[in-house]
């Protein structure tokens, strides 16, 4: 097991319900402290401030998608080294490969099962030495 | 936040998906007449990402909901629009009546989730 404790997440999600209940999910039944943005400029804007263990990315959004909101990420000097994860609904395994060589630790496909997402994060990030 | 928040939270979220799900039926409904109406593939590549935005939202968030056949019905519809998008794909005489098709099935599955919402 990787050393240092999940506790703070920046989480990137366009779509005010899904935001909703997975950020509800994440600090209720995984007792995260989590900061939800619902644009790349956002996530960028408060990455450095809020120094996430781990970030989790929507991939498709509107402006500025997750993997180039992740490259913008990898700019920051707090979040250049910063675990993430990308949700998405392409789940087609040449696509998470992709995704894994853009620097993602691992992917979570959507729809997710609320309840246990917390738990497919911390699965994640337990292994993350091992990816 | 406690447990019973959560359940309480989720229920309400669900209420809401499913109330707006005629009007997201609408919105799908105009982006695909728009679609089949589009000539030439930069006004099909617009159309197209048009009303994926809203199928692309229910392949992500049906399930969650509990609304499992709505992911998988409107799937195979996002993999097509956005192969249109990235133009490896156009809409043809070939393949718009089977996706057609697989939209009238998604736009009836929508109705029947808006009758008989999930509790």
């Amino acid at each position: 097991m990787a050393n240092g404790t999940l506790e703070r997440i920046l989480y990137l999600e366009d779509e005010p319900d899904i935001q909703t209940i997975a950020q509800l999910a994440l600090e209720t039944i995984g007792q995260f402290t989590v900061e939800a943005c619902s644009s790349g400029a956002e996530a960028i804007e408060k990455a450095e401030n809020f120094a996430p263990d781990l970030m989790l990315l929507d991939v498709m959004l509107p402006d500025m998608d997750g993997p180039t909101t992740l490259s913008e990420l990898r700019k920051l000097s707090r979040t250049a080294e910063t675990p993430a994860v990308f949700m998405t609904a392409k789940v087609q395994s040449q696509e998470v490969e992709a995704f894994k060589a853009m620097g993602a630790l691992d992917v979570i496909a959507k729809p997710f099962n609320p309840a246990t997402l917390a738990d497919q994060l911390k699965d994640i990030w337990n292994n993350r030495d091992q990816q | 936040m406690t447990g019973t928040n959560f359940e309480e939270t989720f229920k309400q979220l669900k209420m809401e998906f499913t109330d707006k799900l005629d009007d997201r039926r609408g919105e799908i409904r105009d982006g695909w007449a728009a679609l089949k109406d589009a000539k030439g593939q930069s006004a099909q590549q617009e159309a197209a990402q048009t009303v994926q935005l809203p199928i692309h939202y229910l392949v992500g968030a049906g399930a969650t909901f509990g609304y499992d056949a709505l992911s998988e019905i409107a799937r195979p519809l996002d993999v097509w629009l956005r192969d249109i998008i990235r133009a490896k794909e156009q809409v043809t005489d070939e393949n718009l009546p089977a996706m057609t098709a697989q939209l009238d099935t998604l736009l009836h599955a929508m109705e029947d989730a808006a009758a008989n919402p999930q509790s």
